[in-house]
C-alpha cells in the first residue's frame, strides 16, 4: 500500500500534472460560468485531448473541470440571476437579491468557500468510507428511490413561500412540463401535442434559463424602460464597479454558516452517491431543507445562509459521484461516465478490481480529488472578484447582455434551436408567476423529481407484479422514509401554522436563536 | 488575391460540372461534417470524436463532429435527409433512433430513409445474473416458470433480449431503465434478478458479481472480451435462435450519387482499418468491428423488420 501511496504521490505532484490540473480548474469555472455549458459538456470537449495525456494529467483535468465548473455556475447565477447550470439554480434565490442589494462580492466569496468546503468534506467522506456507502446505496432500489422523491416533494410546502396555494399551482406546471416527452417505461411519446421535437421532453437548461434569467431580465427590461433615466445613478454605480468597497466574507460569517454547510454536505454526498438523481436535486434538497429548519435566518431573501446550503449541496455531489464508478465499475451520472471513459483510454477498465489492479491511479485519483479543491478556491476568487464587479453594471448595460447570453446559452447546451424557443416562451411563463407572486422553486422542484417519482413507482410496480403495497413498502429502508415524508409534512405544517400566528400576534421580536 | 479568386471560380465551376468519375475522385473537396443525433458526452459521441480526430488525414479534408441532439435522435436523421445529397453531411448512429421511429406510431420518416455505407462497431445484448442463482440457461428458463424474473436494462438492449426470449418462448418482467448506471445498481442490489446489459458493461460485472447467462447478438463477441466474460459464452445461435447486433452504423443521404457513396464507403472503411483509430476505439471499450457496405446495407434491413416485431413485444 505505501509503494502504491508513493507512486501516486510521484504521480500527481509533477509540474505537467498540476498543470494541467489548474487548467482544469479555470477552464471549468470558466464553463461552468457561462450559461447552457455545464461540467459534462466541458469533460466531453476536452476528452479527445486527456487521451494525449497520462493517466495523473488526464484525470487532473478532468476531475479540476468538474470541481471548477460546478461552483463556475453559481458566479453567474449570483451576478446574473442567470444560473451557468441548472445545479446552480437554487442559488439564484438569495444570490441575485444580494448582487442587486450590492453584496455581490459577499455572496460570490460565500458561494466559493461552501462550495470548496462541501466538495472538500465530502471527499474526505469518499476517500474514508467509498465501500461502506456504496453499499448503502444499493439498499436504495425502485421502491426506496420512490419514498426518497416523496421527501423531495414534501419539501415544497418550504419553498412555497407564503401561500401555499400558489406554491402547489407552481408545482403542477413543473408536474405538467415534466411529463411532456416520451414515456419512461414504453418510450411513447406522451404530452408531445404531435410536435416531434418536444419527444426528448423539455430540457432543464432552457427551463432554468428562462424561468430564473430571462424572466428577470424581462422584468427588469420593462422597468429600465419606464424609469426615467438619472444619469448620477449610473455614473455612481460605475463608480462603485472601480471603488474597492465592496462587502467581502468575514471569517466568522463564513463560520457562522456551519448548520448550512453541514446540510448541504450530507445531502450532496448521499444524493451524489445515488444514480440518476444529480447535483441540481441536492442542491435544492439542502436549500429546501435549510429554509425549513432554520425559519429565523430568511433564506430566499437574499441570505448567505441560503448560498451556503445549495453551494455545498451541489459540490458536496462531487466526490461521491465516483463512488459507484470506484466501487462496482458504473457510472452513477454522466460525468462520472465521461471519467470512466477517460480511465478506459488510458488502459484502465473500471471494475471492482480496480482497487487490486491500480492502486496507484486510485491513490492519485483522491490526491487530486483533494487538491482540485485549493485551486478551485484560488482560481474561484480571482473568478468572484472579477465577476462581481461585472454584475455592478448599470441595467442599460447588463440587461440586454443578460438577455443574448440567455439565448446563446439556451442553444448551446444541446445546439437545438427549438430550446430557444422554449426558453423565450418560459420566460414569458416566469415573468407573469413573478407578477403574481407564485414561486418558482416548485416549479422545478416537481419538474426535475416527478419524472424520477414516475420511473421509479412504474419500476417499483413492474418487479412487484403490479401489487401496491409491496411496491410501495417492501423493505424497511422504505417504511421508514414514508414514515419521514409524512412527519415533514406534519412538521410543515404546524411551522407554517406557527409562523402565522406569531406573525399576527407580535410584529416582531424573534428569540435570538442561530442570528442572522 | 485575383488569381486565388479565380482558382475558386474555376473549382466551382468544375465541381458543379462534375459526374461520374470525375465526383468520385474529387470527393472530398471541401469539409466534411460528421454528423450525430446525440448530444456531446454520450457513446456515439466520444467514438465519433476519436474517430474525426483521425479522419481529416485520411479525408484529406477537415472533418468535423456536429451534434444535432432532439425527438430521440431522430432530429439529426431529418437534418440529414434536408441537406444536400452530395455526400459532404455523413450520418453515424446507434440503434437509438431506429427504436424512437419503431415506437411512434405515425413516424415523420421510415428507418429504411438512409443508404447505410457501413458498421464501424457492433454491440451486443448480454443477459448478466448471479451464478447460484441461474447456473445455466435451462436453470434460468425453469426459473422464469415457476415465478416472475425480473430484468433490467436500458431499450435498446431489452429489446435485444425481448427478441431471443420471444423466440424461446420464455415470459419474464422486462424493466426498462433510463440509464445502465441505473439498471446495473439495482441488480447489483438485488432489486432485480438480471441485468441486460452491452458487453463492456458486462466486463465490469464479470465475475465478481455475476456471469453471463446469455448473449442475444447474431455476432460473435471478439475473443478477448469472451475471455474476460470467462470464456464459452452461450450464443443466440447455439440455442437455435436468431440473435440482433447493435451497430454504431454509418450513412448518408439516399439520394447522394452512388459513385459517391462508394468513395465515402472506401474512405469510412480506411478510418476504421487506421491503427491509431482501431487502439481508441479498443480502448474506450468499443473494438471496431467493421462491417463492409454490401453486407451492412443486407443486415440493416433485415434488422429493422427483428427490431420492430420486438418492439412490439415491449409495449
Amino acid at each position: 500500500m505505501s509503494d502504491a501511496l508513493y507512486e501516486a504521490f510521484s504521480l500527481v505532484f509533477q509540474f505537467k500534472t498540476i498543470l494541467w490540473l489548474m487548467a482544469g480548474v479555470a477552464l471549468g469555472v470558466g464553463l461552468g460560468a457561462i450559461p447552457g455549458l455545464t461540467a459534462s459538456t466541458g469533460i466531453a470537449l476536452v476528452l479527445p485531448l486527456s487521451f494525449t495525456l497520462d493517466i495523473a494529467a488526464s484525470l487532473g483535468l478532468l476531475i479540476g473541470l468538474y470541481k471548477g465548473a460546478v461552483f463556475g455556475g453559481s458566479i453567474s447565477a449570483i451576478s446574473f440571476a442567470t444560473p451557468g447550470s441548472p445545479d446552480s439554480a437554487a442559488t439564484v434565490f438569495d444570490g441575485y437579491k444580494m448582487t442587486k442589494s450590492g453584496k455581490g462580492r459577499k455572496a460570490i466569496l460565500m458561494a466559493l468557500y461552501s462550495s470548496v468546503t462541501g466538495d472538500a468534506a465530502s471527499d474526505i467522506v469518499v476517500i474514508l468510507v467509498a465501500p461502506s456507502i456504496a453499499l448503502l446505496a444499493l439498499q436504495f432500489g425502485p421502491t426506496e428511490r420512490l419514498w426518497l422523491m416523496v421527501l423531495a416533494i414534501a419539501l415544497l410546502g418550504a419553498l412555497s413561500g407564503r401561500h401555499l396555494a400558489k406554491g402547489l399551482f407552481s408545482a403542477a406546471i413543473g408536474l405538467f412540463l415534466g411529463t411532456i416527452g416520451a414515456d419512461p417505461v414504453s418510450n411513447v411519446a406522451r404530452n408531445t401535442f404531435g410536435q416531434d421535437w418536444l419527444r426528448d421532453g423539455i430540457h432543464l437548461v432552457p427551463l432554468v434559463i428562462g424561468i430564473f434569467a430571462m424572466s428577470q431580465m424581462i422584468e427588469q427590461g420593462l422597468e429600465l424602460v419606464r424609469r426615467k433615466r438619472v444619469v448620477q445613478e449610473a455614473t455612481a454605480k460605475l463608480g462603485d464597479l472601480f471603488g474597492k468597497n465592496t462587502e467581502g466574507l468575514s471569517f466568522r460569517e463564513y463560520l457562522s454558516a456551519w448548520r448550512e454547510m453541514g446540510i448541504g454536505i450530507g445531502i450532496g454526498t448521499f444524493i451524489g452517491t445515488l444514480p440518476g438523481l444529480g447535483a441540481t436535486v441536492a442542491a435544492f434538497l439542502s436549500f429546501g431543507i435549510a429554509k425549513q429548519l432554520f425559519p429565523k435566518k430568511k433564506i430566499g431573501e437574499g441570505s448567505i445562509y441560503g448560498i451556503a446550503a445549495a453551494e455545498a449541496g451541489n459540490n458536496a455531489t462531487v466526490g461521491p459521484t465516483l463512488v459507484p464508478l470506484l466501487a462496482f465499475g458504473i457510472p452513477g451520472s454522466a460525468t462520472a461516465a465521461l471519467i470512466g471513459a477517460a480511465l478506459m483510454l488510458q488502459g484502465i477498465t473500471p471494475s471492482p478490481r480496480m482497487f487490486q489492479m491500480y492502486p496507484e491511479v486510485i491513490y492519485a485519483l483522491f490526491i487530486i480529488l483533494i487538491l482540485g479543491n485549493v485551486f478551485n478556491l484560488a482560481i474561484g476568487r480571482f473568478f468572484a472578484f472579477f465577476y462581481a464587479r461585472l454584475g455592478q453594471l448599470p441595467g442599460e448595460i447588463l440587461v440586454p447582455t443578460i438577455m443574448v447570453m440567455a439565448v446563446i446559452g439556451a442553444y448551446a447546451a444541446r445546439s437545438d434551436p427549438y430550446d430557444v424557443l422554449m426558453m423565450l416562451g418560459l420566460a414569458f411563463m416566469g415573468f407573469g408567476m413573478r407578477k403574481v407572486g407564485m414561486p418558482e422553486a416548485p416549479l422545478i422542484i416537481t419538474f426535475l423529481i416527478a419524472p424520477l417519482l414516475e420511473q421509479n413507482l412504474r419500476r417499483a410496480l413492474l418487479i412487484n407484479r403490479g401489487e401496491w403495497g409491496d411496491a410501495l413498502f417492501g423493505s424497511p429502508v422504505a417504511i421508514g422514509l414514508a414514515g419521514g415524508a409524512v412527519l415533514l409534512l406534519v412538521v410543515t405544517m404546524r411551522m407554517n401554522m406557527g409562523s402565522r400566528l406569531a406573525r399576527y400576534g407580535r410584529e416582531e421580536k424573534e428569540e435570538s436563536a442561530g442570528g442572522s | 488575391m485575383k488569381y486565388v479568386v479565380k482558382m475558386i471560380g474555376a473549382a466551382a465551376i468544375a465541381a458543379g460540372l462534375a459526374t461520374g468519375a470525375a465526383a468520385q475522385d474529387d470527393y472530398p473537396s471541401k469539409p466534411v461534417t460528421w454528423t450525430i443525433p446525440f448530444g456531446a458526452g454520450g457513446g456515439t459521441d466520444q467514438l465519433a470524436r476519436l474517430l474525426a480526430a483521425e479522419a481529416d488525414r485520411i479525408f484529406g479534408q477537415r472533418v468535423s463532429v456536429e451534434n444535432r441532439p432532439g425527438a430521440g435522435g431522430v432530429a439529426g436523421w431529418e437534418y440529414i435527409l434536408d441537406q444536400p445529397a452530395d455526400g459532404y453531411t455523413i450520418f453515424n448512429a446507434s440503434p437509438t433512433p431506429i427504436i424512437t421511429l419503431l415506437s411512434e406510431s405515425n413516424p415523420p420518416i421510415q428507418p429504411t430513409d438512409i443508404s447505410i455505407l457501413g458498421y464501424l462497431t457492433t454491440y451486443s445484448s448480454l443477459m448478466v445474473g448471479q451464478e447460484d442463482m441461474f447456473p445455466d440457461w435451462d436453470s434460468f428458463v425453469a426459473t422464469t416458470e415457476e415465478r416472475g424474473v425480473t430484468i433490467g436494462g436500458t431499450n435498446s438492449t431489452l429489446l435485444g433480449m425481448a427478441n431471443l426470449l420471444d423466440q424461446a418462448g420464455v415470459e419474464a418482467v422486462l424493466v426498462p431503465y433510463a440509464s445502465t448506471g441505473e439498471a446495473v445498481t439495482d441488480y447489483l442490489g438485488g432489486h432485480i434478478d438480471a441485468a441486460v446489459v452491452t458487453e463492456a458493461t458486462a466486463m465490469t460485472i464479470v465475475p465478481e458479481n455475476g456471469r453471463v447467462i446469455v448473449n442475444s447478438s447474431s455476432r460473435n463477441l471478439q475473443p478477448e472480451i469472451e475471455e474476460a466474460l470467462g470464456g464459452d459464452v452461450l450464443m443466440a445461435e447455439d440455442l437455435g435462435f436468431d440473435g440482433i447486433a447493435f451497430p454504431r452504423w454509418v450513412g448518408v443521404h439516399p439520394d447522394t450519387p452512388e459513385d459517391v457513396q462508394a468513395r465515402i464507403s472506401e474512405l469510412v472503411e480506411e478510418v476504421a482499418s487506421d491503427p491509431t483509430v482501431k487502439e481508441a476505439f479498443a480502448k474506450a471499450g468499443s473494438p471496431i468491428d467493421y462491417v463492409s457496405r454490401e453486407e451492412a446495407a443486407k443486415d440493416y434491413s433485415s434488422l429493422v423488420e427483428r427490431m420492430r416485431s420486438a418492439s412490439e413485444l415491449l409495449e
